[in-house]
């Protein structure tokens, strides 16, 4: 609530209090004049208890304002009213102007305008329209007008007073309100110094015990520092040894490496070329076979020929028997001959010799047949002889056919085996390759270690120093600042 | 706007004024002497004839008619011509001496 509020709250209280207190007044009044006092009681009762009931109600403070001017007023009018025909009834119309006046400290037009505007109705209901109404043309207007006017000139200036009023106000609550700003301001700036000094005083204390643990801790640390880099020192030195070996130990490795993987090189190149031949072996083992069977198949077909030749034989002999039969029968032809040219004498003797000829030739025919049969007969053993010796080779030839197959399967393996061991061994090659280009960069790691250990080393004598200096700059910090706070 | 949002206590008010104020009018100005002569003012639309007959059929004798045709000013002949008058639709029976006020047209008071 600003201080306009309070001062309308007053004011209105106050006029309440007021509005009340005519009742009584108003009431004697009425009993003085002889005029109906319960009338005058009940309206003018009616009057203050609107202001009253609508403050109860908490209405705004210009309604409030407004009925308490429609209440005064109308009491006032009461007031004339009763003293109509009284002498001082003129006297009575200055209450309207006093009523004005105090209605003025709500300070808001809207109240004063209704009250001038009450009056006026109160006014010219009871001096103009009524006195016209009874007396026509017995009103002067002219007065009435004088009398507006004076309300009128009352009611402007308690209005620019109100404003004015109204306009102290609240500069008055804004000066209020900024000195209160100002004064919370300033007590926040003190408040804020004071946690600031506070701050402050608390800081230099924290600041102070930092510095004594930061100059324990340093001289703390600066020894570990400076035993740690002592031994920092010792172990560059062992870094750089144990590079140093490592770097003979690489080298010889390498070396040996090397060797190794010349050697696996060879191993892999003659497991190549054991492979190669064991193929050609495999290859000529299939060819073998392959012969193998032509021979079988020639061995079959000259069986045949041979069986032909025994059949050629047979018939030969058969050639051999009938030629044997004709001989013998060509010999007693000869003979029956030789008898009839016997027989015919002397004319019979020549072809008696040409009959013992034929019969010598029947004889050597039987004689030459005979011999063919022998031949014919040697030749079928020895054809018999043959066909057995073919079916013989022919037996021997299948079972190196099956040899050679078991061969050239075992020589397939073999040729697996010698390929596996040619790839073993030329992986066994990259890989030693590997081994010795790790071995190289283990050389190269080693060298570096070493020249590491040997920076490693100097910086550990460089930390060493340096954390000698930080504690003697520590101390002499220290007594500055002791000195500086003695 | 205030005097909008509370039109009601407003309206009631300005029917407190208004009704106020008829009932002062009422009471006080009521003839103080009304063998000495009464203004009977009637509703506004009563015509003069009518005004002329309720005043004398109230009992009492017309005088005049005032400003307007439904103000009338008579002599009462007897002193319940008020509740009369009233009861004959008389909106308000005022005293002629004492309407003029603070105005002291009282010259014509004088002359009934």
């Amino acid at each position: 609530m600003t201080n306009i509020d309070m001062f309308q709250a007053i004011v209105a209280k106050a006029l309440i209090a007021l509005a009340a207190v005519h009742v009584p007044i108003l009431m004697a009044v009425a009993w003085a004049l002889d005029q109906d006092v319960g009338s005058t009681m009940l309206t003018a009762g009616a009057l203050a208890a609107a202001p009253f009931l609508l403050w109860r109600l908490q209405r705004p403070i210009f309604v409030i304002g407004l009925a308490l001017a429609v209440a005064l007023v109308g009491q006032t009018s009461i007031l004339v009213y009763l003293m109509s025909g009284h002498p001082w009834q003129v006297e009575m119309h200055f209450y309207y102007f006093a009523i004005l006046a105090m209605l003025s400290g709500f300070c808001d037009w809207r109240v004063l305008l209704a009250a001038a505007g009450l009056i006026a109705v109160h006014h010219l209901s009871l001096n103009f329209l009524l006195p016209s109404a009874v007396y026509p043309g017995g009103t002067d207007l002219l007065r009435v007008i004088v009398h507006a006017l004076i309300v009128v000139i009352e009611t402007t200036m308690l209005v620019g007073i109100g404003y004015a009023i109204r306009v102290a106000f609240a500069e008055a609550e804004f000066a209020r309100l900024e000195a209160e700003r100002n004064a919370q301001a300033i007590k926040r700036a003190g408040v804020e110094q004071e946690k600031e000094l506070a701050a402050t005083t608390e800081r230099a204390e924290r600041m102070n015990d930092l510095l004594e643990r930061f100059q324990r801790e340093m001289m703390d640390s600066t020894g570990i520092l400076h035993h740690a880099a002592e031994e920092l020192s010792a172990d560059a030195e062992n870094l750089s040894r144990a590079a140093t070996k490592a770097h003979a130990q690489s080298a010889k490795a390498a070396g040996a490496s090397e060797s190794t993987a010349l050697k696996i090189r060879s191993a892999a190149h003659a497991g190549e070329e054991l492979a190669h031949t064991i193929t050609e072996v495999g290859s000529n083992a299939a060819k073998s076979s392959h012969l193998a069977n032509d021979a079988v198949g020639e061995a079959a077909r000259t069986n045949e020929a041979i069986g032909e030749l025994a059949v050629a034989a047979q018939e030969i002999d058969n050639v051999t028997d009938l030629i044997t039969a004709i001989a013998s029968q060509t010999n007693l032809l000869a003979l029956n001959a030789t008898i009839e040219a016997a027989r015919a004498g002397e004319m019979g003797r020549g072809f008696a010799i040409v009959a013992q000829e034929v019969k010598a030739l029947a004889g050597q025919t039987a004689t030459a047949t005979q011999d063919i049969g022998r031949r014919v007969a040697a030749m079928r053993q020895a054809t018999g002889r043959s066909v057995e010796a073919i079916a013989a080779i022919s037996g021997t030839i299948k079972e190196l056919d099956v040899f050679s197959a078991r061969i050239a399967a075992a020589v397939e393996q073999q040729a697996v085996a010698a390929r596996e061991i040619a790839a073993n061994a030329n992986a066994a090659s990259s890989n030693v390759v590997d081994v010795g280009t790790a071995i190289v960069e283990i050389e190269t790691v080693a060298d570096e270690a070493s020249r590491a250990a040997g920076s490693l080393g100097s910086a550990a004598t460089n930390v060493a120093d340096q954390s000698k200096r930080i504690r003697d700059r520590v101390a002499a910090f220290k007594q500055n600042l002791q000195a500086i706070q003695a | 706007m205030s005097l909008r949002r509370h039109w009601i206590d407003i309206a009631a008010l300005a029917i407190l004024s208004v009704v106020a104020l008829g009932v002062t009018a009422r009471f006080a100005l009521a003839p103080r002497s009304p063998e000495l002569g009464v203004a009977v003012i009637f509703a506004p639309w009563t015509t003069p004839e009518q005004t002329l007959a309720r005043t004398v059929e109230a009992g009492a004798r017309f005088v005049r008619f005032g400003g307007p045709g439904f103000v009338a000013v008579a002599i009462p002949d007897g002193p319940d011509y008020v509740a009369h008058a009233r009861a004959a639709g008389a909106w308000l029976i005022v005293d002629p001496k004492i309407v003029t006020a603070c105005l002291s047209v009282v010259g014509a008071v004088s002359k009934p």
